[in-house]
């Protein structure tokens, strides 16, 4: 299957993201500048607010992009690029920031070893903690309800995000850099370091099962709107030479789908228009796009 | 009785005075336990860093890390495990892992990975190659969590002061590593075993703080 578009950065990116409806993506260079592009490579907007050397980009919801520069955070309208809120939120670097789909709970995981939960506002509410080691990754259901962080330590912590209690302590062989709730909240995904795409009860903590394993580590999971698919896609790192690919998963009959990516060291995965999957792969400079 | 310099202190100014002559690859403050007479000397705890992603649960219980005929310069690394008053922890669990000569971890298998306990006294041991160097890492490292009951888990990285990534000047040059975050974990080498066949050698105290 060959990508639907591919066009060139001015630089390599430091950071991407795609939009959680899969409608745009942005990426963040080395300068801070964010820059913004349709699923075509169109160039919507740019901006230059961004903290330098930038670090990482996320969307919180479709209005908000997160970039995070070292342990700090800045918040932007997606749409104008105004920058709305900054905050230092860890004395260490953080590794991944989540939020629910309204943008009233922000989750910024650290290599600290804490998960923070942030009010809309950049209030800090909570601060969570697992076991030794860094905190790789973040999700929170799309209603805000829980949130689930994984360690260098390789599990996975399910925290109530209102009492802040532990509800599960997940066990995994090694640690994860993608985790993602079903829009329900009802399943999470996770794909890990040693290639494994673990499924659990988010609500019972158990295990559902492994619908499928890369020889690479996973970069990122993300189901579809309406919980029946999952998407996931390798990445070239460890060694930085491997060809990966993204897998699309029925989750009812495990039918899989499987689109070659190349050396991609970035990608991303989601559902356009909450259906059709949509792949985003990174190698340098050049942006490919499958639809 | 009470000494005016700790037995570790003692022994580095025997030898700086020539009062002590050690054969290589003996080094004073290693023997500091020996000359010991039944008080503890409290040690500072090692520097933590780092756990990493590239951790694995369930490593296999070994002292051979490196498959045979692996290809790199051959290492062994030994030392005691104590905790901070100067107590040895025999039974101390001492989880290892790094990456291959060509700087991969072996993610699917557990080469280069292996968990051990400190024998009596606190000693471990163990053999396998120099790690290589990789993408987004500056200096050779191998990474070590150690735990033992009633003691905080020892999450650190041991370094090799012949890292080429420090120039032969490590006490300059460790912060080119940004994980690197204390001179401390950086470790001599001695190298033995002749020309043909040579192996490096390497120490690493390691000391665990009451949980």
């Amino acid at each position: 299957m060959r990508p639907t578009r591919i066009f060139e950065t001015e630089a390599p990116p430091s950071a991407f993201a795609l939009s959680p409806a899969g409608t745009e993506m942005a990426a963040v260079f080395k300068n801070g500048k964010i820059q913004v592009w349709s699923l075509s490579g169109k160039p919507l907007r740019s901006w230059t607010g961004g903290d330098s050397p930038a670090g990482g980009l996320f969307y919180a919801g479709e209005r908000r992009i997160v970039a995070v520069t070292g342990g700090s955070v800045a918040v932007f309208d997606a749409a104008s690029g105004q920058r709305l809120l900054r905050w230092d939120a860890h004395a260490r670097p953080i590794g991944a920031v989540a939020s629910s789909r309204d943008a009233s709970v922000f989750a910024t995981a650290s290599d600290d070893g804490t998960v923070k939960l942030w009010k809309g506002d950049g209030t800090l509410f909570r601060t969570l903690r697992g076991g030794p080691g860094e905190m790789q990754a973040v999700a929170i259901t799309l209603a805000g309800d829980r949130v689930a962080a994984a360690g260098s330590d390789t599990n996975v912590y399910l925290f109530e995000v209102r009492t802040g209690a532990l509800q599960h302590v997940l066990d995994l062989d090694m640690s994860c850099f993608a985790l993602d709730f079903s829009p329900d909240g009802r399943l999470l995904a996770a794909g890990s370091v040693d290639g494994r795409v673990t499924l659990w009860n988010a609500k019972s903590g158990a295990s559902i099962g492994a619908p499928g394993k890369y020889s690479v580590p996973v970069g990122a999971v993300r189901f579809s709107a309406d919980g029946k698919r999952l998407a996931a896609t390798g990445v070239s790192i460890n060694p930085s030479t491997v060809e990966t690919e993204a897998r699309i998963w029925d989750l009812s009959s495990r039918e899989v789908t499987t689109i070659p990516l190349g050396i991609s060291t970035w990608n991303a995965v989601g559902f356009h228009q909450a259906a059709h999957p949509v792949v985003v792969a990174i190698h340098d400079r050049t942006i490919s796009v499958w639809e | 009785m009470a000494f005016a310099l700790s037995r570790r202190d003692l022994l580095e100014k025997c030898a700086a005075a020539g009062l002590l002559l050690l054969a290589p690859p003996l080094r004073a403050f290693e023997l500091a336990p020996f000359f010991e007479e039944g008080a503890l000397a409290p040690r500072k705890p090692t520097p933590v860093n780092e756990l990493g992603p590239f951790y694995k649960k369930r490593s296999p219980r070994s002292t051979h890390l490196a498959p045979a005929g692996a290809p790199g310069l051959p290492l062994a690394v030994s030392g005691q495990v104590f905790d901070t008053r100067g107590a040895v922890l025999p039974g101390a669990l001492i989880e290892i892992w790094h990456a291959s000569h060509a700087g991969v971890y072996d993610n699917q298998g557990y080469m280069y990975r292996a968990q051990l306990s400190a024998a009596k006294k606190g000693a471990y041991s163990f053999e396998t190659v120099i790690p290589g160097h990789y993408p987004d890492r500056v200096a050779q490292h191998i990474h070590f969590m150690v735990s033992a009951p009633g003691h905080q888990p020892l999450v650190t990285q041991l370094y090799f002061a012949t890292d080429p990534a420090f120039e032969g000047n490590p006490d300059k040059n460790y912060v080119k590593d940004r994980i690197v975050q204390s001179r401390e974990l950086i470790r001599p080498v001695t190298l033995d075993g002749g020309p043909g066949a040579p192996r490096a050698l390497v120490t690493f105290e390691l000391v665990l703080e009451t949980a």
